[in-house]
């Protein structure tokens, strides 16, 4: 039963997952100098630039990630919604609170598996030895971390602005706005306090989630 | 023996409109029973509250003994339910929409889908997407009775399938009434499909249900009597199972349930010239219940037009 549901979820999630993947990797490749893009824009690093301390990979993730964020969270809520197959799927024997428990794991899973791929890529690049003419050290990694991981929040409010109801889009977006916000805080925090943020944030929008998944009409 | 389904009060408001209005309904265990009503009427939303697809907003509502707002997965897995227009997860095949479904059920009859798949010739590789109508909802009707529900819950199954399509579909149903012995809940406005399966009928108007009685019954006890007068007709008196009136001209037609003695009392202290009593098969005696003080269009009716500027 999970695993129809994850496998669901999935293969439901593998087109934006393959959009966001091909976003996040053009954007780690763009800043390690081999864009595939390079013939129309430029290709090869900016001389001067120090990989994650003063380049333009942080911005550029936290943009990407961002939208494959909030890509996958609309989809997975969303697109149960449109074409009424969610009274396909909630009529089944299992709770509302499995199904979109399972829906979470598996989209937060996806987007810090793909987001986490990207800085992975670009910060083992950066501690290779011959790479690039500027020092490294692995704590310089942290901020875009930091962004991968608050990132998630996005995530969950997109997931939250789709399965609540709302009469008209300004306040269905609430969750999504807050999520931003509260995202950009913990990336800008000292990391500690950033990574509680992060949780206490993350833990209470999934709380909610699943709230509105158990008390909502689907009518 | 229990009740398969039973409501009381049951009460949903969307906005300030109530759709459905204090609802008591009970249905038999082993019964067929048919829910009737105009589009709008409260039909889907009754059965979404069954289902605790929505929230009543007063009352209560119980399937198979259990509150239907907090259903406990085994009953649910004992509850088919067939939503109308046959949604599914569109880019399954019809192989994968019976490996997800089957993942879910304790008790699966896979000969019994079989045997349905291949009577319809549905071509299990199929994308549902890429079904007719009328295959949809034979791929639904297999995956509704493949778990052995004791209960199964149809909103408007029929809706949108041709008319071959559609005997198809309810013969089908037939015999797995007949196999089983299930207690089924069908709605529908389409009246002949349910005078065909239903032993008991309620009709539901603007959410509130004004009918509940055994289908014979229904289709017995209610006439239409058409009484002519020499002048202007009076007023019919407030009375037991009156349901509408209507003057045309010197004419005045009035539709009543349980028709009997005293409502042939009444009509002949009326002194009306002729009184012509008519018997209406379901369909007619659905609509005359069902249609309000509106009629057809004068100016698509020439006769009804010429009628009342003659007699006015």
């Amino acid at each position: 039963m999970t695993s129809a549901l994850t496998l669901k979820e999935l293969r439901e999630s593998a087109g934006v997952a393959a959009l966001g993947l091909a976003g996040l990797g053009l954007v780690a490749l763009t800043a390690i100098g081999f864009s595939p893009l390079g013939m129309v824009i430029s290709s090869g690093r900016p001389s001067g630039t120090i990989p994650f301390l003063y380049d333009s990979f942080g911005g550029q993730f936290a943009l990407a990630a961002g939208a494959l964020a909030i890509a996958l969270g609309l989809k997975q809520s969303l697109g149960d919604l449109w074409g009424d197959s969610q009274l396909f799927l909630l009529h089944r024997p299992v709770s509302r609170r499995a199904v979109y428990l399972t829906k979470i794991v598996v989209g937060l899973s996806l987007y810090l598996v793909l987001a986490g791929l990207a800085v992975a890529i670009y910060a083992i690049w950066a501690a290779s030895s011959g790479t690039h003419a500027s020092p490294f050290a692995w704590s310089m990694t942290v901020p875009v971390w930091m962004t991968w991981l608050a990132v998630g929040l996005v995530y969950l409010g997109a997931l939250l602005s789709g399965i609540r109801p709302a009469a008209w889009v300004g306040t269905r977006l609430m969750p999504l706005a807050t999520a931003c916000t509260l995202a950009t805080i913990a990336a800008n925090l000292p990391p500690v306090w950033g990574l509680a943020v992060a949780l206490v944030a993350g833990a209470s929008f999934v709380a909610l989630i699943l709230f509105v998944a158990e008390t909502r009409d689907f009518a | 023996m229990p009740d398969a389904i039973s409501t009381s009060g049951l009460t949903k408001y969307y906005g300030q409109r109530c759709v459905v209005n204090s609802l008591d309904l009970r249905v038999p265990t082993g019964s067929v029973y048919g829910l009737l009503g105009r589009n709008g009427s409260g039909k889907s939303t009754t059965l979404k509250m069954l289902l605790g697809f929505v929230k009543p907003d007063r009352g209560s509502a119980s399937l198979l003994g259990e509150d239907a707002t907090t259903l406990p997965a085994a009953t649910k897995a004992k509850v088919a339910y067939i939503a109308e227009g046959h949604p599914f997860i569109r880019w399954m095949s019809i192989d994968e929409a019976v490996r997800f479904t089957r993942s879910f059920y304790p008790h699966w009859n896979g000969e019994l889908l079989d045997q349905i798949l291949d009577h319809f010739a549905l071509p299990r590789r199929a994308k549902i997407r890429k079904l007719s109508n009328g295959q949809r909802a034979q791929v639904s009707l297999a995956l509704a009775v493949a778990p052995d529900p004791e209960l199964l819950i149809l909103d408007d199954p029929t809706l949108g399938l041709d008319t071959v399509v559609r005997r198809d579909f309810l013969e089908s149903l037939i015999q797995i009434i007949q196999r089983e012995g299930r207690t089924i809940l069908i709605s529908s406005h389409i009246l002949a499909d349910v005078e065909r399966v239903a032993d008991r009928i309620g009709i539901l108007v603007d959410g509130v249900l004004r009918v509940d009685c055994p289908t014979d019954y229904f289709k017995l006890s209610l006439r239409k009597v058409i009484l002519e007068f020499a002048a202007e007709p009076p007023a019919f008196p407030a009375c037991d199972g009156l349901v509408s009136t209507w003057r045309v001209g010197n004419r005045l037609e009035v539709v009543l349930v349980g028709y009997g003695t005293r409502h042939e009392q009444l009509i002949e202290s009326l002194e009306p010239v002729s009184v012509d009593v008519l018997e209406l098969n379901l369909e007619d005696a659905f609509i005359e219940y069902t249609r309000g003080p509106r009629r057809s269009l004068p100016l698509l009716n020439v006769e009804a037009r010429h009628d009342e500027r003659t007699y006015a």
